[in-house]
């Protein structure tokens, strides 16, 4: 396999704002007061959070709860109704679209049914996101990036596969890897093991801290697994009527006594 | 039409009217995705021929078989090369092709770019960094736009041909005298207006198979309703273009 110490610099990169350099404690994602309303549905609520470098939060909520919306307004694929949303350093909603596109090539985002493109194989997947950031690369050096984060999850052998012809898990181990090619900072997954069987999941969950500790992302982790927040939470956090309703370590909010925190944890024993 | 029968079209023509003011506000300008614009062309375009092909040639000989025997009556079979090739090339092979294109080229685009859409892969897309519209929606209304005029063009040989075979069935007429007739009765005016409505076809079969299908809502369903949309749309549109089309250069005396 054709491993590569290839430093992977995204063109433009000088042109991102401000890349400061984030210590252990910098928050890199500030979410201040965000509300989100879909017609009478309100799905957020002012809600907050700040996420701080290194650190792994788990979201958890029921369906519906407005989980998907809240990584969704973090990545600019909507724009909150009110409140702020800062990445990175960059206020989202003032950001231009050539700035946000610079910036996403920062974030990581890992959707529940992994949305690989279905008409290019898996190799083609990969390529996608390099094409535009890494477009100065030579053909060799792409292809050594693409075979290294195939390997990173194990699937290399499946390089020119189509997407209709793998499995759920295989799908979402190519999303990561498709993920993580640009080596984001900080990785957004959203219901990283719905769909999956226990087995897949967990298979899946150890690989998300494997790439995590490699290349040491911040994440946000949607979920209403509570596997995944025993394995993978720094910090939980309990999303109830679109508000930010507990916040903690995973045992600090097992063992609080509050109903509605209660509900979540009941499903474990 | 109801009230809101009504609400609901103005709401769809004012959106695919937005949707087209937005191909040609950031459609048009760099940074441009040659290599998918020549795909969709690929697909678009060659992969199409077969059907339309083989609809132009059967189209040709079916109206020169059935023209005959009216002529006969007037003894003018001399005038059915002439006669038909003014049909295929001012109206039918247009118009045939664009809505052979729309129903095979609209659902597809249609359905392709809605089920993209319900499976999170524009939005994977965008989040890559890449203009999904730029990307998916610009390069097939390009390509559509542009290999619609060549396959009316092939079209319209390949009718003529048929309909030369047509004319041998019962006379025993030399391909040089066949297009030597066909030339006599057409002109540049047959030509012009007819190849210049073939990109107004191309754009209106792109434009709305990737309106519909950019647009595609509530899963599964939502993807066969924008396919079957697209195609609906995209054959009303063609006629209205056509009318407009004939109206124009009515006006301008070409016809």
């Amino acid at each position: 396999m054709a491993t590569t110490n290839l430093q992977v610099i995204p063109e433009n990169q000088e042109k991102m704002n401000p890349v400061q350099k984030t210590d252990k404690k910098d928050p890199v994602i500030e979410i201040k007061d965000v509300a989100k309303s879909f017609g009478d549905n309100h799905v957020l609520n002012n809600f907050s959070l700040t996420v701080h470098k290194g650190e792994n939060v788990v979201v958890l909520g029921k369906s519906g709860s407005g989980k998907s919306v809240l990584i969704k307004c973090v990545v600019g694929l909507l724009e909150q109704d009110k409140g702020s949303i800062k990445v990175l350093g960059n206020e989202i909603t003032e950001l231009d679209q050539e700035e946000l596109d610079i910036l996403r090539v920062r974030i990581g985002f890992l959707f529940q049914n992994s949305a690989l493109y279905d008409s290019m194989t898996v190799r083609e997947n990969l390529e996608f996101p390099m094409r535009r950031h890494l477009s100065h690369l030579e053909k060799k050096e792409s292809d050594s990036i693409v075979e290294e984060a195939l390997e990173n999850v194990g699937l290399l052998n499946s390089i020119d596969a189509m997407p209709a012809d793998l499995s759920g898990g295989m799908r979402k181990r190519i999303g990561l890897a498709r993920t993580l090619i640009l080596k984001p900072e900080i990785v957004l997954y959203d219901e990283p093991t719905t769909g999956l069987d226990p087995i897949t999941g967990r298979e899946i969950v150890e690989l998300m801290m494997d790439l995590q500790k490699k290349y040491n992302t911040s994440s946000i982790i949607i979920s209403h697994d509570m596997q995944v927040a025993k394995t993978t939470a720094n910090k939980v956090v309990i999303l109830v009527e679109g508000k930010n309703y507990a916040e903690g370590t995973f045992d600090e909010l097992r063992n609080n006594d509050d109903p509605k925190v209660k509900q979540f944890f009941e499903s474990m024993t | 039409m109801n009230g809101k029968g009504w609400k609901s079209f103005l709401h769809e023509a004012g959106g695919m009217g937005a949707f087209a003011g937005k191909f040609f506000r950031e459609g048009l300008r760099p940074r441009y995705e040659w290599q998918e614009f020549f795909r969709q062309c690929y697909i678009i375009g060659y992969k199409s021929l077969p059907l339309v092909g083989i609809t132009a040639a059967i189209m040709g000989m079916v109206l020169t078989i059935q023209s005959r025997p009216t002529l006969e009556e007037f003894g003018a079979e001399s005038w059915l090369p002439g006669m038909v090739a003014l049909s295929v090339i001012r109206e039918i092979g247009p118009v045939i092709t664009a809505l052979i294109c729309a129903g095979k080229i609209g659902s597809s685009i249609g359905a392709e770019l809605g089920s993209m859409k319900v499976t999170e892969q524009i939005d994977a897309m965008e989040v890559s960094g890449t203009n999904p519209f730029k990307f998916l929606v610009a390069t097939r209304i390009m390509a559509a736009t542009l290999m619609l005029p060549v396959l009316v063009i092939i079209a319209d040989l390949l009718a003529l041909y048929a309909s030369y075979l047509g004319v041998n069935l019962k006379d025993a007429v030399s391909f040089k005298l066949y297009t030597t007739q066909v030339f006599e009765y057409l002109e540049y005016s047959d030509f012009v207006p007819a190849y210049i409505k073939s990109y107004f076809f191309g754009f209106a079969i792109g434009l709305v198979g990737c309106y519909k299908g950019y647009n595609s809502k509530k899963g599964t369903e939502g993807v066969g309703h924008s396919a079957n949309s697209a195609v609906v749309v995209a054959s009303l549109l063609i006629f209205v273009i056509d009318l407009i089309a004939v109206q124009i250069t009515d006006i301008l005396g070409y016809n």
